[in-house]
């Protein structure tokens, strides 16, 4: 009788201890879910900020055709890059072709002078500030998942109940850290 | 006795009418107005204060920045359920003292325009003066609005002082003529202090009272509170919910009624010590910090090594007489009773001073922003002769998780949180040998942290401004803090140009957005060689990087070994530092000199900005 209120209550320790690591990861997984919808939110603000960007940057300068071109040509990729990696490889093409866009707006004094292009710029300034924050909290949350989907022992029921690790929001080759915001 | 008795009537009396005049004075009752949407003119603070029974609440900073938000001065973006964003919009013009106090305190943290919400409650202010600063802008103005008064007038304040010499005279001839005393000295001083303490119990008792007009501003108020309460659930809203709510959000605040867009916004609390907010490679991230058991860590290597030695010493002693007595007992042989009362000894003593030892060889040198500076007692008595553990966080940028580690008094008290500093630290034991700060923390500079503080009784207005002192610039130095004269001279445009040119001037910036500020001069030739040297700092100066492009229309080219980045193009070049960035262009009748020179023009004046 004693040996099976051992193995019960050894058991029941089991159970509970699996129910909670699990319980962790999910939340965890959530949170990193959770974070990855923002920057998601983000990258969309930005997509949209860009084809009235091009529209008023072709009012003034339409003979720049290969940096506009080059710049729709990068948001195409962007938006149809799937993936961590593959998202943040095409976003940072994006954002050299938006620097070059707004370089050919500083040779041009009529639309620098836009009132248009001005709220334009900051505003796809600050979306490219909000989308370095949202990686950065991206990056985190992945940090916590995957600490604790590959420490022992939650690494056991990580493995039993399909969590993986995450990818970085990073470019292949870029260091993890801040973005820098250089518009 | 006869003395005694007489002056504790005159007290008595002199407290009898302290009471009298604080009854005749209370503030008015305030029932609640029919529930209205109409939001009157006062500001959330204001509203505060008078819905508050003329007390201010640490809500109205709160409600004060959500105020700043709605109308446009700020805006608060949430990034996700633990991060939002505080950012700076535009450059206000006609904020109230109350609300400048705050929008420089934001802008004081912010890193490009932007600052964290948790990290509000960051920067080395004197969180206490900051507030009775607010508290006494925000009476200013209710006053001023005829919503409020000192519930002292100067006639209550003189009344009572002038009673008060009463008894405290008393209270002086009393001791002077006591018979029980053998010493009949000391009542002059009786006297001073009694009166003293009187006029301390008056101020104690003063504060804001209402007027009826406040009354019934306030009365309004808690119309549009019930009217607020019955239509939003405020009480869910996050801060960056204003973007929807827009000043209802912040009167809500003001009245109570969102108290987790106010819990989000830390203006008016203490920092966390174990949660630091740190703005250290440029953006705002959450560390948390760790002060670890003194047991072995945060003691320096030396007097380690003497404890350990200490400690070993008792160790093996106390086993050697256990053991001495369990082998009487015949329980441990006679022959390994040294042995064991040595290992046990040296066991102890071992790990302390191997850590010691450790440290005193490899002594590592880290970089990072102080995030938390705090002292804690440890041992002595609370009042008399208490002992402190003084204790430096250092964000270093690796980690979110970052343990705290001790340091000298001495070392401890210039410190700053928020100034970048590179220490000399022993890793095993937590002990910071030395520490040298790099850069200041931007908070430290910021002239509203040179606050006067608030006096209680009839205090002339201004006693409560915050004083705004232009920030001083060196000798030689501009906005920027650095010249571009001081970048590229005269000297080095001869060694490197081959060229004599007269004194600097200043010139026209090259193109560049409304937010960067750049500093620029010209040097000039007889011949028509003119070098113009442009140079800013910060993050964004990096837009200086394609000045360049925007001026030659051509592709530069990357150069190595100059600071942390360089961009050359014909006749121009620029680079980047950590402390900002800078553009020399050449322009010559025979065209752009070539790349060497410029080069070496732009290793040197890298060199210097980095300095």
């Amino acid at each position: 009788m004693i040996p099976l209120i051992v193995a019960l209550a050894v058991v029941a320790v089991l159970v509970a201890a699996f129910v909670s690591v699990y319980n962790r990861l999910v939340r965890a997984r959530n949170n990193a879910d959770n974070a990855w919808a923002q920057i998601d939110v983000q990258l969309k603000r930005r997509y949209d900020l860009i084809p009235n960007l091009v529209e008023t940057v072709k009012g003034y300068a339409a003979h720049e055709r290969a940096t506009l071109e080059a710049v729709v040509a990068a948001r195409s990729r962007a938006i149809g890059a799937r993936g961590p990696a593959e998202q943040a490889a095409a976003e940072n093409m994006l954002s050299d072709a938006l620097k070059s866009l707004i370089a050919v707006a500083e040779a041009h004094p009529d639309l620098k002078a836009s009132t248009n292009f001005a709220e334009l710029q900051e505003e796809l300034a600050a979306t490219e500030n909000r989308i370095a924050y949202s990686r950065q909290y991206y990056n985190d949350a992945v940090l916590t998942y995957n600490n604790a989907v590959q420490a022992v022992p939650a690494n056991i029921v990580a493995g039993m109940t399909g969590f993986a690790p995450r990818e970085y929001f990073q470019a292949p080759g870029e260091e993890r850290g801040p973005v820098r915001v250089r518009f | 006795m006869p003395a005694w008795v007489a002056a504790a009537a005159a007290t008595g009396l002199w407290l009898l009418l302290l009471l009298a005049l604080a009854v005749a004075t209370r503030n008015p009752d305030v029932e609640p107005g029919p529930a209205t949407g109409e939001l009157a003119g006062h500001s959330p603070a204001v509203v505060d204060l008078i819905t508050g029974n003329w007390r201010l609440c640490d809500e109205a900073v709160s409600a004060t920045l959500l105020d700043l938000a709605a109308r446009g001065v700020l805006a608060v973006e949430e990034i996700g359920p633990e991060l939002s964003l505080v950012r700076l919009r535009k450059e206000p013009g006609g904020l109230r003292p109350y609300e400048r106090l705050v929008y420089d305190h934001v802008r004081s943290l912010a890193v490009d325009g932007v600052v964290a919400t948790g990290a509000l409650a960051e920067g080395s202010r004197d969180l206490g003066r900051w507030w009775k600063s607010f508290r006494k802008k925000v009476i200013v103005e209710a006053r001023e609005q005829g919503l409020s008064r000192p519930r002292w007038s100067r006639a209550h304040a003189l009344l009572l002082s002038l009673a008060a010499s009463v008894p405290a005279v008393a209270i002086g001839i009393a001791v002077s003529i006591d018979d029980t005393r053998t010493h009949r000295d000391g009542g002059v001083g009786a006297a001073i202090v009694s009166f003293a303490l009187l006029l301390a119990l008056m101020g104690r008792l003063n504060g804001e009272r209402g007027t009826a007009e406040g009354a019934g501003a306030a009365a309004h108020w808690l119309g549009v509170r019930e009217h607020l309460r019955a239509t939003g659930r405020f009480a869910e809203q996050p801060a960056a919910s204003v973007t929807i709510w827009g000043r209802h959000l912040a009167y809500a605040a003001a009245l109570g009624l969102a108290p987790r867009a106010v819990r989000s916004l830390p203006v008016s609390t203490p920092a966390d010590d174990n949660r630091a907010w740190s703005d250290y490679g440029g953006m705002w991230h959450v560390v948390d910090v760790r002060y670890p058991s003194r047991l072995l860590w945060g003691r320096p290597p030396g007097r380690t090594i003497g404890r350990g030695f200490i400690a070993g010493w008792f160790a093996g002693f106390f086993s050697w007489i256990l053991l001495v007595l369990a082998a009487a007992f015949g329980v441990w042989p006679d022959g390994l009773v040294l042995p064991a009362a040595l290992a046990v000894g040296l066991a102890v003593a071992g790990l302390p001073i191997m850590y010691a030892i450790s440290d005193l060889g490899g002594a590592a040198t880290v970089e990072g922003q102080i995030v938390r500076l705090r002292r804690f007692q440890d041992g002595g008595k609370a009042n008399d002769d208490p002992k402190w553990t003084y204790w430096c966080a250092i964000d270093e940028g690796a980690s979110r998780e970052v343990r705290a580690m001790c340091l000298s008094e001495e070392m401890w008290h210039p410190l700053r949180e928020g100034d970048k500093v590179r220490a000399v630290v022993g890793r095993r034991l937590g002990w910071i040998r030395r520490i040298d700060v790099i850069e200041d923390s931007r908070p430290r500079d910021a002239p509203s942290y040179d606050d006067t503080g608030e006096h209680l009784v009839d205090a002339p207005e201004n006693l409560g401004e915050v004083r705004i002192l232009p920030e001083p610039l060196a000798r030689g130095t501009t906005a920027n803090g650095v010249h571009p004269a001081d970048l590229v001279t005269p000297a080095d445009l001869k060694r490197a140009l081959g060229i004599d040119v007269g004194a600097p001037v200043a010139c026209d910036g090259p193109p560049a957005p409304s937010w960067l500020h750049v500093d620029s001069c010209r040097y000039e030739t007889g011949t028509g060689v003119t070098v113009d040297v442009h140079a800013a700092t910060g993050l964004r100066s990096r837009y200086l990087m394609v000045v360049g492009h925007t001026l030659t229309r051509v592709q530069g080219r990357p150069v190595e070994g100059v600071g942390d980045g360089a961009m050359l193009y014909p006749g121009l070049v620029s680079a980047a530092t950590r402390r900002g960035t800078f553009a020399i262009a050449v322009s010559s009748p025979q065209g752009p000199p070539p790349p060497g020179p410029l080069i070496e023009l732009a290793r040197t004046a890298a060199a210097r900005l980095s300095q």
